[in-house]
């Protein structure tokens, strides 16, 4: 990517942006419990919790730097398998459209990841509204 | 098969400044339109919103409450962001099960004071999920 925020004009719908490796650390469940509580520690609530935080952590590590102030409109997530503790996550981020619509500037990017033993544990697709 | 229920349990979340920080810290966005009132205030949003993603973990929350750990092999959820959740709302989530799809809920997150939609989507569940029992 490049120094300066990315633009709306530079996605390219079809083109792989990167992938970015992160294991499911305890200390991410730990931070997730402090939020969401303890009475489902350890449970699928949480690890598809932070699948979805996975993801997140992916797009924000591979698309950098952005404008501030952009939000998520929609959200798809397919929830192939849980990942398990400790292990490490390979997430691909792409972007698969943009468009105008209102005046407003929406980018679709899908991030799939892909546990330590090659099977596909989640498919999201992020609804974007970019910021410029 | 056993019949899924009609609804999903609530899960309930209250939006509180450090509950953000929190969540902008395991997420590691640190969008100024969750964190930075000023730079919020500019914004068509007024003031700081919560992450989108947080009320996703309420939904999964829901679910497992409901009907256990075989809930989630190839679930399939897909939600719209359809009002932004401000600080001191307490969020709930829940769900009705689709009359026509007998495999799809219905879900939603809700500021619990006035019922109104936050998150509003469906979770289809995977073939041949039955209530509580691996498939």
């Amino acid at each position: 990517m490049k120094a300066q925020a990315i633009t709306f004009a530079d996605f390219e719908p079809g083109r792989e942006l990167g992938a970015h490796v992160e294991a499911y650390a305890p200390a991410l469940a730990t931070s997730w419990q402090r939020i969401f509580g303890r009475t489902a520690a350890g449970g699928m609530a949480e690890g598809a919790s932070l699948a979805v935080v996975l993801a997140m952590r992916a797009y924000l590590k591979v698309v950098s730097p952005r404008p501030p102030g952009n939000i998520q409109a929609r959200q798809r997530f397919q929830m192939h398998g849980v990942p398990h503790t400790g292990e490490a996550i390979r997430s691909e981020v792409r972007c698969i459209d943009k468009q105008i619509k209102r005046e407003r500037l929406y980018v679709d990017l899908q991030v799939q990841g892909t546990g330590e033993d090659g099977r596909v544990l989640y498919t999201a697709v992020m609804r974007l509204v970019w910021a410029h | 098969m056993n019949q899924l229920p009609g609804t999903l349990a609530p899960a309930r979340l209250t939006v509180e400044p450090p509950l953000i920080s929190s969540y902008a810290d395991l997420t590691q966005d640190f969008n100024p339109i969750h964190l930075d009132p000023a730079f919020a205030a500019r914004t068509p949003m007024g003031e700081v919103i919560a992450h989108g993603t947080m009320s996703i973990g309420l939904i999964w929350q829901s679910l497992e409450q409901s009907l256990g750990a075989a809930a989630f092999a190839d679930a399939d959820l897909d939600v719209r962001f359809v009002k932004p959740v401000r600080l001191g709302e307490t969020l709930v989530a829940g769900g009705s099960l689709r009359v026509d799809e007998p495999r799809t809920y219905d879900v939603w997150v809700r500021d619990d004071r006035d019922n109104s939609d936050r998150l509003v989507g469906s979770l289809r569940l995977a073939t041949p999920f039955t209530n509580g029992a691996t498939p």
